[in-house]
């Protein structure tokens, strides 16, 4: 069992400033972490050097380390160590393929739906049905049938943190059916074509 | 009455040897985290007892705890200066195994304190603050505490950078550490 590199180690409390938005990472809690990073190994030579002189200065330290102590062999307990097996598929990570996914059909339907209030209204500005307000009923009821279809993705666990740190627009792709929706609405109108006896249906 | 050099009185010296009886486990434990060998905890514990009781005419009771806290690691640190080829970092597996022998009959007398009561309460309150930890927090203790990987290798295995996985086990540590249902247990 061989250790991971002390150098490797990012968070070391005179290498990083104070003061980030969890509470674990600010000064006291890095220093707090120190009794455990030196029983594990993580600590490079100097730091562990360190350490121990600052334990035979301070017995309150000793105590510190020896609650670390505790704490880890609790964990290393077989009992600890058998608890159930967490799936790889259920660890948050900062930048999931699948999370982003979600977010794109979230954005998709928000989308969807305001373009389908806008048709709406303007549907009832018109109060005549014209040839315009058949391809935004065609569009819309596209639209809806494209955001129903949206498969739901198994929930994963987000943190504000997580959540915060994704750039929103990131992995964005424009659906191929909101493109064709928007190429229908910029066309020009055609109000002399009569209405489809299928509009009643439609609606 | 006094000890034999006649300048302390020989209750120094009895609560010198309560108080190596009573701390057995703690220093015995605390010698396993600094010297990460159970073969040099031996040592270092019998070491520890003879210095204490040789020197015991200079224990101050009232810190007798730190007084003994001291002498263990001076006697470690001595033992860690004569091997210099040590093991990097602790077994997961001597801290538990020193657990699971201060469970035993033979180390303490029937006057102590059931250690292994003790230590299945407290190991039952870890796994449930465990589980209260987000699920990569968990993860990650796990493979390294209890499975002894290292940080490279389950950043690896996970495919994430190695910064993530280090700080995912300090916060999940962290927060154990300071969780209310294991900060009293801890102290005991």
């Amino acid at each position: 069992m061989s250790p991971s590199s002390p150098s490797s180690w990012p968070d070391r409390p005179d290498v990083q400033s104070a003061g980030t938005a969890d509470t674990a990472d600010a000064a006291p809690g890095m220093l707090a972490w120190d009794p455990f990073a030196y029983a594990l190994g993580e600590l490079p030579p100097a730091a562990q050097a360190c350490f121990e002189e600052r334990m035979a200065a301070d017995p309150e330290l000793c105590e510190e380390f020896l609650a670390a102590l505790r704490l880890l062999a609790a964990l290393s307990s077989p009992e600890t160590g058998s608890t159930r097996k967490v799936a790889a598929s259920q660890l948050s990570r900062p930048h999931s393929p699948a999370r982003g996914r979600r977010l794109t059909a979230i954005l998709a339907a928000s989308t969807a739906l305001a373009a389908a209030t806008l048709s709406a209204f303007s549907l009832h500005l018109h109060m005549v049905p014209t040839a315009d307000s058949l391809r935004d009923a065609v569009a819309l009821s596209s639209i809806l049938q494209q955001v129903d279809s949206v498969p739901e993705l198994p929930a994963e666990p987000v943190s504000d943190s997580d959540a915060a740190a994704m750039p929103l627009g990131e992995d964005l792709e424009t659906p191929g059916w909101l493109l064709t929706a928007v190429d229908l609405d910029e066309q020009p109108s055609t109000s002399d074509i009569p209405p489809s006896d299928d509009e009643e249906a439609i609606f | 009455m006094s000890s034999d050099s006649g300048d302390f009185p020989d209750d120094h010296r009895k609560a010198v040897e309560a108080g190596c009886v009573q701390m057995q486990r703690d220093l015995q434990l605390f010698l396993t985290g600094i010297l990460r060998s159970r073969h040099l905890v031996e040592d270092a514990w019998q070491r520890t007892v003879i210095l204490a009781l040789q020197s015991a005419h200079s224990a101050r009771l009232g810190t007798l705890r730190g007084w003994l806290f001291q002498i263990a690691l001076n006697e470690a640190r001595r033992i860690l200066r004569e091997n210099r080829k040590l093991p990097a970092h602790t077994d997961p597996a001597d801290l538990a195994n020193l657990s699971a022998a201060a469970s035993t009959p033979a180390s303490h007398s029937s006057q102590a304190p059931d250690f292994r009561a003790i230590h299945e309460e407290t190991r039952s309150v870890v796994q449930e603050c465990l589980k209260s930890l987000p699920p990569e927090q968990q993860e990650v203790i796990r493979q390294r505490i209890y499975h002894g990987r290292t940080f490279t290798e389950i950043a690896a295995d996970l495919q994430l950078p190695l910064g993530t996985v280090l700080t995912w086990c300090r916060r999940g540590i962290l927060r154990l550490k300071t969780d209310p249902r294991l900060k009293d247990l801890m102290k005991d």
